[in-house]
This record gives C-alpha cells, structure tokens and sequence, in this order.
C-alpha cells in the first residue's frame, strides 16, 4: 500500500476513543433526591408556621406527620413525575443511542471506500464527481479537490483517451441502459503516464428508476499487460526463430524427394514424405502463433482496398476443389448481387479460407457445403454451412477460445491447432465486422460472417498476418 | 559459363542447402555470412544474381540493397527472408530486390525456377 496507513489508524484511534455524551443523573437517585426534597420542604412548612408554639412532643408529631405526608405522596410522585421521566429518559436514551450508530455506520461506510486501494469515484448523473477516496488521488495522482466538481472520464483529468465509439458505449450503457459497464480502459495520470485500468460503473437508481448516482471503480491493470504482452512477445520471438530451422528442415527433404543425392527406396520416399508433412504442419503452427501474436499485441494491420467478396469465396472454392472432391461432397454456391467493399483482401481471404476448409474438414463424405455471400441491410453477410458433424452443445461456448478443439473434431482430426476461429474472431471484430454460428451435431454447422458495406475499419498498425496455406 | 550466383544467408542449414541445390543444378554458388562480407566480395567480383536474407548480424539485407547502389552492381536481386511482412517485402522491393519469397513457403525448386526466370530476362 502505497499512501499512509498510519493516517488511519490514527482516524481509528480517535473514533474508537470519542466520548460518548451521558446523563449524569440515575433514575433512583432522583427518586429518592424527590421524595427527601418533599419530606423536607413540608417539614420546614410546618416547622416555620408553627415553630413558636410547637413543644417537644408536638415538633416530632410534626415529623411524623411530613412522613406520613410523603408516604401519601409517594405513589403520586411516582405515577406523576418518576414514571413518565423515567421512560422520556429511556426514549432520549434509545435514540441517542441509534443515531450513534447511525453515525458509526456511516463514518465506516465512508472509510471503507476512502481507504479502499482501487479506486472509487462517486458521481452525479452527469459524470460530475461528487466523491473520490484516497485510491482515485494515488492512481490519477490528481488531489480531490482537483476533481470533485469536474466531469470524470475526460482529458482534463484522466480520461479521453479511448475512441468516441467507446464512450459512446459506455454512456449508453450506464445511463440510457442503467446497467453496469465493465471494461478495460487506457487512461492518463496527471504525470502523462498511461495506465490500463480494468473499470466497473454501476448507476445507483431511485425507487422510480432514475438515476441518482454512478459509482465507478478502477483497478490498475497495467503491470498484468506488460507482463502478458512480454509472455506475446516471446512467442513471437520463439516462433521467428523456429521458422529458420524448419525451413532448413524442409528444404533438406526436398533435396532428398527430389532424388538430389540419389534415389530414394519407396520406403525412404515415404518417410521423407512423413517428415516434410510433419514438419509443414509445424510451420503452419508457428505461423498462426505469430498471427495470434500480432492480434494480441495489437500490431495486426488492416489494408482495406476495393475487393469483391464473391471472387475471394470463387478463388477459395477453386482452390479446395480437389479436396471437395476427394470426399465427393457437393458445393453450393449461391451469390446476390455485391458491390466492391473496401477490405483488406488478404484477412477477408483468411477468415473464408478458415471457415470453408473446417467446413469441409468436418463434413462427412458426399455431405454438402453451401456457401451464400448476400447484401443484407447495409451488410455483406457470409453464411457457410455443412451437413457435417456440428459442435457439440456444451461446447459451443468455447468455440472461439484459443486453443481450444471440440471433442469431435479432435476425433476426426488430430492435427488441427485450435487457433484458426480464434484468429478469425479476432480479424472480424477487429476490422468492424461480427461473426456468428448456429450448430447443432451430427446435423451441421452455419457459420455467419458479416462485414459493413462502408468497409473495414483501417488499422495502422506495424504488422500482418502470415498466411497459412 | 556456369552462372555466378552469391548467397548471402547467416544461417549455416540454410545457406549450405541453397548452395548444394545451386551447385546440383550447375549454377556456381557462393556463399558469405553477413552483409559486409556480401559487399566487400561484392566490390571485387561480380555476380550473376544475389540471394539475400534479411535479418542478418553487422549488415542486414536492407543496409546491403542500399550499399549496393553504390557499388554499380547490376545483379538481379532476389530476397529471401521469412519476414513475410507486407512491409518487409514493400520497403526491399523499392530499395531495388528483383523479387521477394517467405524461406518457409517456397520449395526450393520454386527458388530455382526463379532464378532462371530472372536470368533469362536480364
């Protein structure tokens, strides 16, 4: 913890210490304070208008008399002015005593969140800060009185680094919505240094669903990126350098297919074979690593050019067609009419090359693959379907995880690496597009890819994609 | 004449690969290791064609095509790198490189016929 914790326990130190106000005087000895007080005033009346002429006997008559007098009194005194005191006392007693408590509550309510290490921001319905605890200065390195009264989420403290579609979403969310944002967040602390913040903000709404307030709580992310991006980064350092050898690897066998230093005997051409298959399944693995590594480090580079979706998917087709054919399914090709789409012609290529080949990877013999391109409300939609061994239901949640291969697929086929939707997913949602799928097994798979007839979001970044063949 | 090809290529596997299969198919190859020995050799011996990698140690591929404007060296330029990127391949085309392949998706035989095409033309 980096602020100062001794701060606080002084804070502690004097709230457990605080006086607490207290009546000084108890119930019975007010009793009995009365009931001598009565004694003794009827006493000196009597004594004072009579002390001249009253012998001996008669003054002890006189006290006998106060005594009896205030036994008299006694039960009127009590029912009078003892029961009534004693209960506004117990009631003034009770409700110090809860809004002690109250108090209390509130005072650890307030230090709960002040000392809390994320940080918490408490603002109006306008983004407006009301209320920041210690984790928002420590983080931001802004003071709390530099933020309270200014609109959170903006240059002129920590925010506004993220895209207008960004904050487009999240004001949508928590204030039209009034549902709880979360999300990862670049922001900027008051030295200029960034930091990534994983960010919840939930709205605190009224009885009649208004919102009130928006409490927004960040947690600072940024060393967990920096060491995920390094983990990234050897990857892709691992996997550039496992291409050298894998390519001496490959030219090697080649010289010795191709007969270079003589002959092979059919067993040895065929267990070159089984190297050069083996070691082309390597670099095809290496290569996607680098692509999700380049996805992930967000060095992916989008090129959109003028590109008709429909020639990619004919090249495509054309190129799988001795595969198609080797498993005698049919193809259905069914195209509407498409204008030219500014795209990055090589990722569009990627994600239909991906779809199409699972498509037929997992399709049985003589099963059919259709693949339809349509101009659908301002979308070119993709649809590819097969009548082949679908994704199992459990695990159609898992589909897009890195890594990750359904139980049937990895039955039919060993040598899939459980990157290729991964990568796809990556390329669509990072170029604008959505991509989608209905399966159901043993039936067929339809996949769903659409991709905005304005084009692919343009992407400076310092990377591409290695294809995979 | 045999055909003067030199190949300049840090990595020993691949350098001594290419070599063998130049030498197979009756060109006469030579090999250097890094980019300044590509250009001393290059100050002092012609060549008919050049095969340069890239990412290599003192000089690397690009330093080379930019030198080798200096030298008047007329050579058809091919690079072979397996940095595949779109960028890689733009910046050495414009620096000068006749032709530009991924080591690890081209059979050596593509490299050949390469070769052969871009000698035929010069």
């Amino acid at each position: 913890m980096l602020w100062n914790w001794s701060d606080q326990k002084k804070k502690n130190m004097e709230f457990g210490n605080r006086k607490k106000s207290k009546l000084i005087i108890s119930p019975t000895g007010l009793l009995i304070f009365l009931l001598v007080m009565i004694f003794l005033i009827e006493l000196s009346i009597m004594l004072v208008l009579n002390f001249y002429r009253l012998s001996r006997q008669e003054i002890l008559v006189t006290i006998l008399d106060s005594i009896i007098l205030t036994v008299i009194f006694y039960p009127i005194i009590y029912f009078l002015v003892y029961r009534p005191f004693l209960m506004l006392l117990r009631e003034v007693k009770e409700k110090e005593a809860k809004t002690e408590i109250l108090a209390t509550d509130l005072e650890k309510f307030k230090m709960a969140v002040d000392y809390t290490f994320d940080h918490i921001v408490i603002t109006d319905p306008d983004g407006i800060a009301l209320h920041v605890n210690h984790g928002v200065e420590h983080m931001t390195g802004f003071s709390r009185n530099e933020i309270i009264g200014k609109k959170v989420g903006t240059k002129e403290l920590w925010g506004g680094l993220m895209g207008q579609a960004f904050y487009k979403k999240f004001w949508k969310t928590i204030k039209y919505d009034k549902k709880v944002f979360v999300g990862e967040i670049n922001n900027r602390r008051k030295n200029g240094e960034e930091y990534a913040a994983q960010i919840s903000v939930s709205p605190v709404l009224s009885k009649d669903q208004r919102v009130l307030y928006f409490v927004g709580i960040e947690r600072d992310i940024t060393e967990e990126k920096r060491i995920d991006k390094a983990k990234t980064e050897i990857i892709s350092l691992a996997s550039h350098q496992l291409l050298t050898p894998l390519t001496a690897i490959k030219w090697y066998v080649e010289m010795l297919t191709s007969g270079d230093v003589g002959k092979l005997t059919d067993n040895q051409q065929k267990y070159a074979e089984e190297i050069n298959r083996g070691n082309q399944r390597m670099i095809d693995l290496v290569k996607s690593l680098l692509n999700v590594s380049r996805i992930e480090l967000g060095t992916l580079t989008i090129v959109p050019k003028e590109t008709q979706i429909i020639d990619i998917a004919k090249s495509l087709i054309n190129e799988f067609i001795s595969q198609i054919d080797s498993k005698k399914q049919k193809i259905i090709e069914k195209y509407e009419k498409l204008p030219k789409i500014l795209i990055d012609p090589k990722l569009m290529r990627m994600i239909i090359q991906n779809i199409l080949s699972n498509a037929i990877k997992y399709t049985p013999e003589k099963g059919t693959i259709t693949i339809k391109i349509e101009n659908k409300s301002q979308n070119a939609l993709i649809t590819i379907s097969d009548t082949g061994y679908g994704i199992p239901s459990k695990q159609q949640s898992q589909i897009f995880q890195k890594l990750f291969r359904a139980d049937n697929a990895r039955q039919k086929d060993t040598e899939g690496t459980g990157l290729g939707l991964y990568i796809v997913k990556a390329i669509v949602e990072q170029s604008g597009g959505k991509i989608w799928f209905d399966s159901m097994e043993n039936k067929g798979s339809t996949f769903y890819v659409t991709m905005p007839l304005i084009g692919m979001v343009k992407k400076e970044g310092t990377k591409f994609l290695e294809n995979i063949k | 004449m045999a055909k003067k090809i030199l190949i300049v290529e840090d990595e020993k596997p691949i350098a001594n690969a290419l070599f063998n299969k130049l030498k197979s198919e009756g060109f006469e190859p030579k090999m250097v290791i890094n980019g300044q020995e590509a250009l001393d050799i290059l100050a002092q011996e012609k060549f008919d064609l050049i095969l340069l990698d890239l990412m290599m140690p003192i000089v690397n591929g690009f330093e080379v095509l930019k030198k080798m404007k200096d030298l008047n060296n007329t050579a058809p330029v091919i690079v072979l790198s397996n940095l595949g990127q779109e960028e890689d391949v733009q910046k050495a085309m414009e620096m000068g490189a006749k032709n530009f392949f991924v080591k690890a998706d081209t059979p050596l035989i593509e490299v050949i016929n390469q070769i052969n095409h871009a000698l035929e033309l010069v």
